[in-house]
């Protein structure tokens, strides 16, 4: 059931359901919130709360160690048993033609992207310099600003309609 | 005398258990009341915070000691909730169904008569409600504001915020609760 207030929270209330005037630094409104906020039920962390978070920090930093020396270990055990394979075994020859097929078509792919993009990039820079040439005749100028000023026109009466609009439907009833 | 945050956290970070029990339990109480105005829960509260302080000390080597070290971890705070909230959406509530779950009342004056004091409970209570149920941008600002005291520059720093913004947001979230306050009955007489 609502509760209407009567003693030490009314004029802070008046305050902040009264005209509220846009934000400046310690107005009375800032202060008449402060006050209502001082109402807030507080919350008081658990026993244990301190401990349990401490532990759970040492915890975590415990286990990202783990976790690092695991993958560390692992690392150097993969180069080192490839490394003694190729030693013992010697690489074959399928090996080293599909690592120099992988690294000849890695350079072409690199060098084709690069080529691309200058390409775009040129082509950008050739359309902006024509749209500009154009853009900076006194009748482009002329005709640019028409529109803008037409369209702020435009959203002007639109903003007035909708606020007739928002003005109407909560008049309340016409009739009965 | 008190040793300062930033060498606790110097500490802290030389694997000193006993500087970071110290910033856990200075900053436990406002961590775990902010987290309980993003969130309906106060166990969740709890858990949130709770992260909030394992991240931070995760993250202690990037602590400018510059700094204020309450910022930083606010910061921090503000990111572990935000995750969360985007993990799960939003719980909102109605302001019948939100009283007495686990929170203590608000700081009562002993001197206060008992009507006044059911007064401020109830607002405290409707307070919370309307809390959870203006938007996450407004919210958070609101509750630095007020309920921590930061000044907005600060506010602006753990929120990456442009201070203009947290203006605006503190602005629109206080129309926007006394809105809330006004539908529910609060009004003056």
């Amino acid at each position: 059931m609502p509760v209407n207030l009567r003693k030490e929270g009314q004029d802070d209330l008046m305050e902040i359901q009264g005209q509220m005037p846009p934000w400046k630094d310690d107005d009375p409104v800032d202060g008449a919130f402060m006050r209502l906020f001082s109402t807030l039920p507080l919350v008081e962390p658990s026993a244990g709360f301190i401990q349990r978070t401490v532990d759970a920090a040492w915890e975590a930093q415990a286990a990202r160690r783990r976790w690092i020396h695991w993958a560390a270990a692992a690392a150097v055990l993969t180069v080192v048993g490839s490394a003694s394979i190729v030693a013992m075994l010697g690489a074959p020859a399928w090996v080293v033609l599909t690592a120099a097929q992988a690294g000849a078509g890695s350079v072409m792919t690199l060098v084709w992207s690069a080529t691309a993009v200058a390409e775009f990039w040129g082509l950008m820079v050739s359309a902006g310099a024509a749209v500009a040439r154009v853009a900076v005749m006194p009748q482009s100028v002329a005709a640019l600003v028409a529109t803008e000023l037409l369209g702020a026109a435009a959203l002007y009466s639109l903003h007035r309609l909708l606020r007739a609009e928002v003005r109407f439907r909560s008049s309340g009833p016409l009739c009965f | 005398m008190t040793t300062s945050d930033a060498e606790l956290a110097r500490q802290a970070l030389e694997g000193s258990q006993e500087a970071y029990r110290t910033l856990v339990s200075r900053y436990s109480s406002a961590a775990v009341n902010i987290a309980a105005r993003l969130v309906r829960d106060r166990a969740l509260a709890e858990d949130l915070a709770q992260e909030a302080f394992v991240r931070a000390f995760a993250r202690l080597k990037t602590y400018d000691p510059q700094r204020k070290f309450s910022s930083w971890f606010f910061q921090v705070l503000h990111n572990v909730s935000v995750d969360h909230l985007r993990r799960r959406r939003l719980e909102t509530v109605s302001l019948d169904g939100l009283q007495t779950d686990g929170y203590s009342g608000p700081p009562t004056d002993p001197a206060a008569s008992p009507e006044a004091a059911a007064e401020r409970t109830a607002l405290g209570s409707a307070l919370r409600a309307a809390l959870l149920r203006i938007r996450l941008a407004y919210r958070e600002p609101l509750v630095l504001k007020y309920q921590q005291g930061l000044g907005v520059e600060e506010i602006a720093e753990i929120l990456g915020l442009p201070e203009g913004t947290v203006k605006t947001h503190l602005h629109r979230g206080r129309k926007e609760l006394a809105d809330i306050l006004a539908a529910a009955g609060w009004k003056p007489d």
